[in-house]
């Protein structure tokens, strides 16, 4: 026998006893605080075969020896033991204590002798007592395993060398055997005690079921078929004592893991066939059942979820004191607690980004419904949760923005609290927002960005809306459209190529034109406003879209007056963007400006730099002076600032180009530079590179490139591919689509976005986003979609369509029914019949009147207090059973009743919704 | 992050939100179904029992619910090989176990049923199983507001059933496309191939691409939503311990949206993009492999925008997976959960 430990079930606690034939030793150990404690132990009992403990004499155990004998130990008392002696010397391999107090023993075979002796212990013993064997069984027939049945003491299953053999006690000669080779180990489940199991000679366990076993050909619930579990060399077999439908395994073959095996047992198929042939009978009358048969049960496998201790190997196991633990027993004869992780079985994110998970039989959830989030949101930079790697990256992951943290090539996992990860997400934060009102109204969309406490992630959206709000003022302020042209919304490229503008069918020469005539006609209208210095006045002289570029200027925000500039920057510089105003005194050709604004930072830094640019300017015309433009273009890569950089970059050889390729400057800035010095060439080349560069990037603020036009789409596509951001992809393409241009793409976003706000019940934001679609729509001259009529009543004599829109003409006497106006005169209500072939309308239920007939009744009377109101006069159906009544009548039997008026319908209208 | 107890006499096996996340079913092996609504008046979130029922006669193994256009129904699948669906009576009342009625079983797998699943609001009231008879099948309800007749409308073996299925540790699992936009179709897992059938334009189910690398049986497989994006993503959780993520790119659209950014500056300004026509095809690729969970992977799960991933392994911890800007996917989170005992004897 190997070393082995099993649990024994106290009376108010749980023991562990291990037998250890390597050190001739038996424990039984209590667990403590600090691990498991030694209460009992007895050493020096050499040669142990076997062992079982008794569960009605606590500290009772029975070992089986080498020489066939049996000792019966008490390990609460230091008693010298009794002993059960054998006639002819053998070895005893198995013990069994059942629970009326009988110990049965298992012998080897030898000739003439009974190898099955079963003892009554019941009595107090010493170790001077002799016993006699009660039964005497089975001549020579080795036996290799013995388990009494808990529950029937009667009943005692035992292996041999050739069969498994049941032995009722109350007749032992009609044993029920069946064949099995060397059945070892054989273990009874306690909570479902026909089940037992034992090992074979090939050392694969079966289950197996005692009632099915006087089949013809019995065959196990379970076999561990070496084909399926090719490394089940299992070494211990235990069922579990908390569930019956669970049992564990050790393999050695690896290094040690244990199994734990969930296990189903489903009534034979055939039950399901009668169930579908019971349910067919219900509708066919006559089904001819097939004859029962007693069909096996059979036990699926559930699950198996491997265990690996953690370190060392252990050589046997068992449950532990609660069901979700394992004590284990190494090599050494030191015990080992191993918890058994809880069972996630059951995962589901909720509409709101809500996660709960089924925990054994328990459910956790990580919550973030309701008020919960709109908090989280607006303190996001307070829940940040204990973020533990060591890098200290205090930035999460936004989904939205491109900046990373400094650790983000790491595949380590990064400790977040989940709630945050949550509360972060996109969805999240799109229901935030909508709960807050974003919606299609640039001004309050960004009021709602500024409140959110992230706000440097949330920057490029500020920036967005941004642009959409200018546009939205220059469109009121009807600046950018003509009678003929529309330019609102179209991007400096739409712009610059004239690309969607006009309704006139593209490539005429007419269409041209048009263009310039209109073009013309705004950039005049634009350009009195607009504070143009000597350097642009030159550029605009030179090219030969400089109307175009006037309004360029324009749709990107550049529109300034001289005294709006200056505004601007002082407004700037009051925030302490000193850096900005600076740079764009420069990018607005005004390099003393630039050196002033930096002179009065009250930066140190920036004080210097303001006398770099000044160098600069001292010396601007000079050809030499190479170092210092050296030192320049050093800076312009060096500088962290972007707008700095960009000051130095330009200084360094008085061009644009390396400020035009800086990607931290914001799009909207680069466009103005572009169209303030480049050539028309170069404009019209780095207008198509930018736009090519921010439709792949997906970088939102490239909308001022390429507008909400088809380019615009294609821009929010790669924007959504990333971010899975589909509100501010709804609500940017609905001011353009469908009444500007149609796009597929746009409305899959309208669709789900729908969808989505649905899903978190948000029906009145979800409604206002369809009005303020649809108002847009009518402002360009869009007719709105109006769904045609979901139910419409038809006569049942003619069946024609009762309908009252066509009619308008001869109010008929249904029309006049519906107007209140008519109503509230107190006249007769008019036609009850059919418009069309003057049959009779439906009749009321309750009155027995026709549909369109005044409402009479108890209730209705001139004196009663209730108000005859238009509502009570509407006809109302159920549509499940078709019966209907007045509206008032309705209201009124409900209120009592659950089940139709009708005599005879049996319709539960009330509930049958 | 807190726990609420369910009464469940056994392990439950599924956990289910409907439409709007206000009721919540749970199955169990204790063989009952449990259904919670939600105090909505309540600030912080209070589940009441609704219903209790006993639903098989076997551990259940999934509850799913059906879009609420066609009422309240939830369908459950089990041991007992059947699948059964339940509808809400009004009038019966709370906890009283006959709130939710039987009105049909569907008895045709010759084995356990191991996934189920309801068919995106679009496309009717249809629900697809996956189970150890490794066949797939397809019911409808050709009249949603009947529900007590259904007619599988399709069934194919995706695998042939192992040998000793019984004693195997095998899975079968399934999941809908939920986009309106993109063709009928549903990933499936059977053993360890994974495989997406779609409806091709002569209306048929038919088996398309194969998801690879598969080394274990599929314990779940997960189809996020798309949320009006280009691609598709498909999570897997296996037994080989390893989460992972498809990426699934359209293979027609790619040319023609490339087509668009370069269009001619005098292009009739009517469509931005067309919709997309003709059978569908994907370039599969997988873009992450996880072994993170150092144990076999039980459960994963997408939110409700497709962009946080949740695992859940036998090492008993949930793990979020999300993906940077157009980054790989990373686990952002780990979650512990506890046992229950363990928390009261401490």
């Amino acid at each position: 026998m190997k070393d082995c430990i099993r649990i024994v079930h106290g009376s108010d606690s749980d023991f562990y006893l291990t037998v250890r034939p390597s050190e001739d030793e038996i424990s039984l150990y209590e667990e403590s605080k600090n691990g498991f404690a030694k209460i009992a132990n007895r050493s020096g009992v050499s040669s142990i075969q076997c062992c079982d403990w008794s569960n009605q004499r606590p500290g009772m155990v029975a070992a089986g020896l080498l020489n066939g004998n049996t000792l019966l130990l008490d390990l609460g008392t230091q008693n010298w033991p009794a002993v059960i002696p054998v006639r002819q010397s053998r070895p005893c391999n198995a013990v069994s204590f059942s629970s009326n107090g009988l110990l049965a023993t298992g012998l080897d075979k030898v000739r003439n002798d009974h190898c099955l002796n079963i003892y009554s212990v019941n009595d107090d013993f010493t170790s001077s007592s002799s016993f006699q064997p009660v039964y005497s069984l089975l001549p020579s027939e080795s036996l290799f395993s013995l388990a009494f049945v808990p529950d029937s003491p009667d009943i005692l299953l035992a292996g041999s060398h050739k069969f498994l053999r049941i032995i009722d006690l109350r007749n032992p000669a009609a044993s029920l055997q069946i064949p099995a080779k060397s059945a070892e180990d054989i273990t009874i489940n306690k909570l479902n005690t026909n089940l037992f199991s034992f090992r074979s000679d090939s050392g694969s366990f079966s289950i197996w079921d005692q009632r099915y076993l006087s089949a013809t050909s019995p065959a196990p619930l379970f076999a561990m078929q070496s084909k399926q579990w090719p490394q089940a060399a299992t070494e211990c077999f235990r069922f579990s004592p908390y569930s019956a439908q669970t049992f564990a395994t050790l393999d050695t073959y690896t290094s040690s893991s244990l199994r734990l095996w969930r296990s189903e047992i489903v009534a034979p198929s055939d039950s399901a066939l009668t169930l579908s042939q019971s349910l067919s009978a219900l509708h066919t009358s006559d089904v001819q059942l097939p004859p029962q048969k007693p069909l096996q049960d059979k036990l699926w496998l559930d699950r198996c979820r491997v265990i690996r201790p953690d370190s060392e190997s252990i050589v046997s196991f068992d449950f532990g004191a609660n069901s979700h633990s394992f004590v284990g027993l190494r090599p050494y004869g030191d015990l080992v607690y191993y918890a058994i992780p809880p069972l996630i079985d059951g995962l589901q994110f909720d509409s709101s980004n809500s996660l709960t998970s089924a925990c054994n039989d328990d459910l956790s959830f990580v919550d973030l419904k309701g008020a919960n989030l709109t908090r989280a949101m607006t303190s996001l930079s307070l829940t940040r949760g204990p973020a533990r790697d060591a890098n200290g990256a205090d930035s999460i992951i936004s989904d939205e923005s491109s900046v990373l943290s400094a650790n983000e090539t790491t595949s380590q996992s990064f400790g977040y609290n989940p709630v945050t990860v949550l509360s972060e997400d996109i969805g999240s934060r799109m229901r935030a927002r909508a709960s807050l009102g974003y919606d299609l109204d640039p001004v309050k969309n960004l009021e709602i960005l500024r409140s959110f406490a992230q706000i440097s992630s949330l920057q490029y959206l500020i920036d967005m809306w941004d642009w959409i709000n200018l546009s939205e003022k220059l469109r009121r302020a009807d600046m950018l459209r003509t009678d003929v042209c529309d330019f609102h919304l179209q991007g400096v490229l739409g712009i610059w190529n004239g690309r969607y503008a006009t309704s006139a069918r593209p490539g005429s020469k007419k269409k041209r034109d048009v263009l310039e005539q209109n073009i013309a006609k705004i950039a005049g209208k634009i350009e009195p406003n607009m504070y143009i210095n000597s350097a642009f006045r030159g550029v605009l002289r030179t090219s030969k879209k400089s109307n175009y570029r006037i309004l360029c200027l324009a749709a990107a925000g550049w529109s300034y007056s001289d005294s709006e500039f200056t505004e601007k920057l002082q407004k700037l510089q009051d925030k302490g963007e000193y850096e900005v105003a600076a740079a764009l005194a420069l990018f607005h050709g005004d390099i003393s400006l630039t050196i002033d604004i930096l002179a009065h930072s009250g930066k140190e830094s920036l004080r210097l730099i303001s006398t770099a640019v000044a160098g600069y300017f001292a010396y601007k015309d000079s050809t030499e002076n190479s170092l210092w433009k050296e030192q320049c273009r050093a800076m312009a890569s060096e500088l962290v600032h972007p707008y700095i950089r960009a000051i130095f970059a330009f200084i360094a050889d008085s061009r644009w180009h390396d400020v035009l390729d800086e990607v931290s400057l914001p799009t909207r800035d680069r466009l103005v530079i572009a169209l303030k010095y480049l050539t028309d060439d170069d404009l019209d080349r780095y207008l198509k590179r930018l736009c090519a560069q921010v439709v792949k990037d997906g970088s939102l603020d490239g909308l001022s490139v390429t507008g909400i036009t088809p380019d615009g789409i294609s821009l929010l596509k790669t924007y959504v591919d990333h971010t899975a951001d589909v509100q501010t992809a709804a609500l940017v393409s609905g001011f353009c689509v469908p009444h500007l241009f149609q796009s597929h793409l746009a409305e899959q976003w309208f669709g789900i976005y729908r969808e989505f706000l649905d899903g978190l019940k948000m029906f009145p934001e979800r409604a206002r986003f369809d009005i303020g679609k649809t108002k847009l729509g009518k402002m360009y001259g869009g007719t709105p979609e109006i769904c045609s009529p979901q139910i419409v009543l038809r006569c049942n004599g003619c069946n024609k369509i009762i309908d009252l829109s066509s009619r308008k003409d001869n109010a008929s006497g249904l029309q006049r029914n519906l107007d209140p106006g008519r109503l509230d005169n107190g006249h007769q209500f008019g036609s009850t019949t059919c418009p069309h072939c003057n049959k009779p309308l439906p009749r009321c239920t309750i009155c027995l009147r026709s549909l369109g007939s005044p409402i009479v009744g108890s209730s209705y009377n001139a004196s009663s207090k209730k108000k005859n109101t238009v509502y009570d006069q509407w006809f109302n159906f159920c549509l499940i059973c078709g019966h209907g009544m007045h509206a008032g009548h309705a209201q009124e039997w409900f209120g009592l009743h659950q089940m139709c008026p009708v005599p005879g319908c049996l319709c539960q209208c009330l509930f049958n919704r | 992050m807190h726990n609420f107890n369910t009464n469940h006499e056994d392990l439950i096996h599924d956990v289910s939100y409907n439409f709007y996340g206000t009721r919540l079913a749970t199955c169990s092996s204790d063989q009952t179904v449990k259904v919670f609504d939600l105090d909505e008046s309540a600030d912080s979130t209070n589940w009441i029992l609704n219903d209790s029922f006993k639903a098989h006669e076997a551990s259940v193994t999934r509850v799913v619910w059906a879009h609420p256009e066609f009422g309240q129904v939830i369908a459950t699948c089990s041991f007992d090989r059947t699948i059964k669906i339940f509808q809400e009576v009004d009038h019966e009342p709370r906890t009283s176990g006959r709130r939710w009625k039987r009105v049909a079983v569907l008895p045709d797998s010759r084995g356990p049923v191991h996934d189920i699943s309801f068919a995106p609001v679009h496309l009717g009231l249809k629900l697809a199983a996956n189970g150890a008879d490794g066949t797939l099948r397809i019911y409808e309800a050709i009249e949603p507001h009947n529900l007590y007749y259904w007619s599988l409308v399709f069934e194919k073996v995706v695998v042939p059933e192992p040998e000793g299925a019984r004693e195997a540790d095998a899975s079968y699992c399934l999941s809908w496309c939920g986009s309106k936009y993109a063709p009928e179709q549903l990933v499936v897992g059977s053993l360890s191939r994974c495989y997406i059938f779609r409806k091709s334009s002569d209306d048929k189910y038919a088996q398309c691409e194969e998801l690879p690398g598969h080394t274990g049986s599929l314990r779940e497989v997960a189809w996020a939503p798309s949320m009006g994006r280009s691609f598709e993503l498909v999570a897997t959780a296996c037994q080989d311990e390893k989460v992972r993520i498809f990426k699934l790119s359209p293979k027609s659209d790619l040319e023609s949206s490339q087509a668009l950014v370069s269009s001619a500056p005098d292009r009739l300004p009517q469509t931005a993009d067309t919709v997309p026509t003709g059978d569908h095809k994907y370039d599969v690729e997988l873009i992450g492999e996880f072994d993170d969970h150092k144990a076999q992977v039980w459960r994963v799960s997408w939110n409700v925008t497709g962009t946080v991933l949740a695992s859940a392994g036998d090492d008993g911890r949930i793990r979020l997976w999300k993906s940077a800007y157009s980054g790989p996917f990373q686990c952002m989170s780990v979650i512990s959960a506890e046992n229950k005992c363990s928390d009261a004897t401490d």
